[in-house]
């Protein structure tokens, strides 16, 4: 399969808030972690492959295709679930993946009864299926969410922070579901939860005010930072100095005391103690040094 | 603290858009309020701006403005729901009171602002250029204001407490969006009350209580009068005041500031918790998803079937329906009662009442929920899902439009059923289906089809519900009032003309071809719009409507470009064949043609309005009648005899005005000189070479056809039907000036400078004795006729 190839997509809002600066990606098949804070310009890359909006500049190349001039071919094949969403209160959940279903082209019935049965299942939610969906709870409503965005064996799955609002036990579930559909499928997955992509993703990107900073494969990602980073626990009025001082990429409290990590080139002291990276800490570096 | 709400809620409402565009909406609105309100009714001697006339627009419009009324007062509560903004709102130390009372009384303030421009709209469309200072008093505030103080401000004080209430209490755009229609739906109530007295009370918006306090004043008294403020009105004032006061006063009770209530916990409840029985390990089937011409119109189908599934869900629609029933009930009380005598509830009588109630309730209908279908996704937020789906942008739209239509169809089939049930309940069970299918499909139908493209189309421009909504409303008015500036043509004026009544003789006779044709015209033209409507559609892309047509245009397919192309060679084509069919086989004349020619004719001819002709003593008809053509040829000799005192030298015939009828070999028992000269006004003077002494007899023969080529549209004659036919006399060639020929309208014969008509003669009128019966052309004839017809017809 065909990577996508995103090149210099670039989308500034109406007031001004520059939300994709020349971003360049290049995503295979499996799955592909896009991590960033609040407001990186995640939503608006995912949103731009979905072909929900467009971008001022740049373009989104997959194979043949050139996604932004066919919108309605990329959609034949691609999966969504969008961050936010709602859903008719009125019907049940399987009457409208029925609609959903055959909005997406899948006309035959039984197959699409197939379908909608095996996904329900799935994602748990094959007993309350007649139930009105303006019952539902959130984490039910996600789940219905992930359900949609399968229905057509989808070839580039887009899933916008899917986690948020399920519990351990469902996380797990859908955590399962996206690597079984995810090896032969490109599957992008954002998200803020660095837990997430540590799991499941064997590429990642993080970005930071719509920009990527770093890219590419996580245990190498990590790697990178192995052997420069320390950790000290300090009073909390010492915080400021500390910062001054060290390049201090988080603080946060441990067990109520002040614990911060710093990167340091060289032993920055014999209080601080060497500590191995993680993920969470190429995270915080990237967004502090950005 | 109420203060501080007031404050914020009249700032936060100054910040909208939406309050500027009732506004204008209402201002525009009033610049024409007396004209529209008063279309078709005589005023005679009332001026246009006595307070009643005035009184009366502002009741009306006022009345019709409650879903404006509803817009704004059932919002204020309801708006921190829509923005999820109770839980932060209701937890604040605000007292109910201060929170309920600052609401309401800053949207009141801001509502009375907005509707202050029917005030100013109707003071200035008083001296707009278009208005006749003869129909106006002197211009004086007054009449104005006063009306507007005490008719029009209580109707907004009724209507912005219960819609205030309601909005608050039920939490639901959609009751905002229906109630202003369920009240103006209590006014249709009370237009079926009989006792006077009590119907003057009920009326919301006063307008029958403005009719019976003035069923007596004089034209002086009308003109002069501001409304009175006891009596009838007064009580009706304080009835709706009161019902107002105790709608805030419940409502104050019942409201509470939780963010749950009581009723969606339970429904909480109810809800099964699931027990993993967990299936997940199966292997996710796979599926084929299809994208060919078939499968898009399973889609269409399918789509359409879920959009009109989803809708008949609404509680709102429902609410419809019942008020629907409700008024037929009411007003089927006193059906087809005709001088005071019971008709039978034949159908053709019960179907005319079901089309005369459900007007309104079906362009409610049309406005409303295509509104709730083109954007039922983004109202609940599923907009991103269902926009990333391959779904065609036609097949999209056509869904939802064939989901409306099927709509429409339910609607009317379940008023058939009512028609057959309230026929059941008076023992009458001659049923003729047909009629009702007919009256409904053939005659309602294509409108609401015809309309709904328009607002969908409206919907996907402005992107913003009420608003096109507004857009839809401002179309309809515009294509009335083209049609009153002389731009009436049923190839110009969308949807076309209405058919002629159902008659229980012939049904809709030959109009029905006509208005067939027409009806495809304009559905080709709306097919184009669900084209231009699935362009703007364009998934997703939230833009304005200049970069969504272009996206869209970039996304046509070929096949969708034939389809396209061939949408506009029919509608072209429809359009040419309706053209030569009107314009062409047809003559065609406009309204201002038309009084051009009634002028003309006065004023070449009146000259002979006395002059002594012949009188008919003795006719022999030979006619032949072709119903199957609607077609006749009649072979006629007219014995004449000169009842003057004159000898007559010249006889002038009038042939029938109208280019289908042919006059032609004319000859009489003398040679004479034919005069072409007002032969524009098929009027022919034949000069007898001996001329008609008084008493003498005459014998003229002619030959009269009646001949029909293609389809007329404007023709309304039937002198020969399919089954039958209806003429008489006055459709044979008569002397001298017709009198009926003449404009009627004394304003338009003041605008061709004609003198006034006198409507009837002087009793010593030696003049118009000549014409004491049927016309002038006779005082009695023998008549021998030979009718000759199809042979299966009867006469």
């Amino acid at each position: 399969m065909h990577d996508l190839i995103i090149s210099d997509l670039s989308k500034t809002y109406k007031n001004g808030v520059k939300s994709l600066q020349n971003v360049s990606l290049q995503i295979p098949k499996g799955m592909f972690g896009l991590l960033g804070p609040n407001g990186a310009g995640k939503s608006t890359l995912m949103r731009s492959i979905a072909t929900l909006q467009e971008p001022d500049s740049g373009s989104i190349q997959w194979g043949n295709l050139n996604i932004l001039a066919h919108p309605n071919e990329l959609k034949k094949v691609l999966g969504y679930l969008p961050q936010q969403f709602g859903v008719y209160p009125t019907i049940s959940s399987e009457m409208l993946l029925h609609h959903l279903a055959v909005l997406k082209g899948i006309i035959h019935r039984s197959e699409r009864k197939d379908m909608v049965d095996a996904l329900l299942n799935k994602v748990n939610l094959y007993e309350v299926r007649k139930q009105k969906l303006g019952g539902f709870s959130g984490g039910m409503k996600q789940r219905f969410g992930i359900a949609q965005a399968l229905l057509n064996n989808p070839k580039l799955l887009i899933v916008d922070e899917p986690t948020a609002g399920l519990d351990p036990i469902e996380r797990n579930r859908f955590y399962n579901l996206l690597s079984e559909v995810g090896e032969d499928t490109i599957v992008i997955l954002s998200t803020h939860i660095v837990e997430d992509v540590k799991q499941l993703c064997t590429r990642m990107a993080i970005m930071n005010k719509g920009e990527v900073i770093i890219r590419g494969n996580p245990i190498q990602i990590i790697e990178n930072l192995q052997g420069m980073l320390y950790e000290k626990t300090i009073y909390k009025n010492e915080l400021d100095q500390y910062k001054k001082e060290y390049q201090v990429i988080s603080d946060r409290f441990y067990l109520g005391k002040q614990m911060i990590h710093v990167i340091s080139e060289t032993h920055p002291g014999s209080d601080f103690t060497p500590i191995k990276a993680n993920l969470e800490d190429v995270y915080m570096s990237a967004i502090v040094n950005d | 603290m109420w203060y501080e709400i007031f404050t914020f809620e009249i700032k936060y409402r100054l910040k909208r858009p939406e309050t500027y565009l009732f506004f204008l909406f209402l201002f525009l609105f009033s610049l024409f309020g007396v004209e529209f309100i008063f279309q078709g009714i005589e005023l005679g001697l009332v001026k246009k701006n006595s307070p009643l006339v005035i009184a009366k627009t502002m009741g009306a419009i006022t009345g019709l403005s409650m879903v404006i009324v509803s817009m704004m007062m059932g919002i204020p509560i309801l708006r921190d729901v829509q923005h999820d903004m109770t839980s932060l709102i209701y937890v604040n130390p605000v007292s109910k009171k201060d929170f309920l009372l600052g609401r309401f009384l800053g949207s009141f303030v801001v509502l009375i602002i907005v509707f202050s421009s029917v005030l100013w709209g109707m003071m200035l469309g008083e001296s707009m250029p278009w208005t006749d200072p003869q129909e106006y008093l002197p211009f004086n505030g007054l009449y104005y204001l006063q009306p507007f103080l005490w008719v029009a401000l209580p109707v907004l004080f009724f209507g912005a407490s219960v819609f205030f209430i309601s909005g608050a209490l039920s939490k639901k755009l959609m009751v905002v969006y229906t109630q202003g229609l369920i009240l103006f739906v209590v006014f249709l109530l009370t237009k079926g009350i009989t006792n006077e007295s009590l119907q003057a009370l009920l009326d919301p918006f006063s307008l029958s209580t403005l009719s019976k306090v003035s069923k007596d004043w004089t034209v002086d008294v009308r003109n002069t009068r501001l409304i009175p403020m006891f009596g009838i009105i007064l009580y009706n004032k304080i009835f709706w005041i009161t019902v107002a006061l105790i709608a805030l006063v419940l409502g104050y009770l019942k409201f509470q500031m939780i963010v749950v209530t009581d009723k969606i916990s339970f429904n909480k409840n109810k809800q099964t918790v699931p027990h993993s029985t967990d299936r997940s390990h199966k292997i996710l089937p796979m599926v084929m998803p299809v994208y060919y011409i078939r499968a898009q119109f399973v889609q269409l189908l399918l789509n359409a079937l879920f959009h009109s599934k989803s809708i008949m869900k609404l509680t709102s629609f429902w609410a419809l329906i019942i008020c629907c029933y409700i008024i037929i009930l009411v007003n089927s009380v006193s059906l087809g009662t005709v001088h005071g005598v019971n008709s039978y509830p034949a159908t053709y009588l019960i179907m005319e009442e079901l089309q005369e109630l459900t007007y309104y309730f079906f362009m409610t209908v049309v406005v409303f929920y295509s509104g709730e279908i083109m954007w039922k996704e983004r109202e609940v937020k599923l907009n991103p899902i269902c926009d990333t789906t391959p779904l065609n942008s036609f097949v999209n739209v056509s869904s939802r439009y064939l989901g409306l239509l099927i709509l429409y169809a339910i609607i009317m089939f379940s008023l058939i059923i009512a028609g057959v049930l309230f026929q059941t309940f008076n023992s009458f069970y001659n049923y003729e289906l047909k009629v009702y299918f007919f009256g409904f499909f053939v005659e309602i139908f294509p409108y609401l089809a015809l309309y709904t493209s328009v607002t969908m189309f409206f919907q996907a421009l402005i992107r913003n519900k009420f608003l096109a909504i507004l857009a839809t409303i401002s179309f309809v008015v515009i294509n009335v009032v083209i049609s009153t500036f002389g731009l009436e043509h049923v190839l110009l004026n969308f949807g076309g003309h209405s058919l002629a009544g159902y008659s229980d003789m012939n049904g809709y006779g030959h109009f029905l071809t006509a208005y067939l044709w027409v009806k495809m015209y304009w559905f080709f033209f709306s097919m184009l719009l669900l084209i231009l409507t699935g362009i703007l559609m364009e998934n997703g892309v939230e833009a304005g409507w200049k970069k969504r047509l272009k996206r869209g245009i970039n996304q046509i397919s070929k096949p969708m470009a034939i389809f396209c192309m061939t949408g506009l060679s029919l509608f072209i084509g429809t359009g040419t064949y309706i053209f030569y069919n009107s314009h062409i086989l047809n003559e065609y004349h406009t309204k201002g043609e038309e009084n051009n020619f009634r002028a003309g004719y006065e004023k070449a001819l009146k000259q002979f309005e006395y002059i002594p002709q012949p009188k008919i003593v003795d006719v022999q008809l030979n006619i032949e009648l072709y119903p199957s053509k609607r077609a006749y040829d009649i072979s006629c000799q007219y014995v004449v005899i000169n009842t003057s005192q004159y000898p007559i030298c010249d006889i002038h015939l009038q042939k029938r005005i109208d280019s289908k009828v042919i006059l032609s070999d004319v000859t009489f028992d003398r040679s004479v000189t034919v005069n072409h000269k007002y032969q524009k006004y098929h009027y022919i003077i034949y000069e007898l070479s001996q001329s008609l002494s008084p008493g003498d007899t005459l014998r003229i023969f002619f030959r009269q056809t009646l001949v029909q080529n293609g389809f007329d549209i404007h023709g309304s004659e039937t002198d020969v039907v399919n089954n039958g036919t209806f003429f008489d006399n006055p459709t044979l060639p008569g002397f001298g000036y017709q009198k009926k020929y003449e404009l009627q309208d004394e304003e338009d014969r003041k605008d061709f400078g004609l003198s006034p008509r006198v409507s009837k003669a002087k009793r010593d009128d030696i003049k118009e004795w000549s014409n004491a019966r049927n016309g002038s052309d006779s005082d009695g004839v023998n008549l021998q006729m030979i009718i000759g017809t199809d042979s299966y017809k009867q006469l």
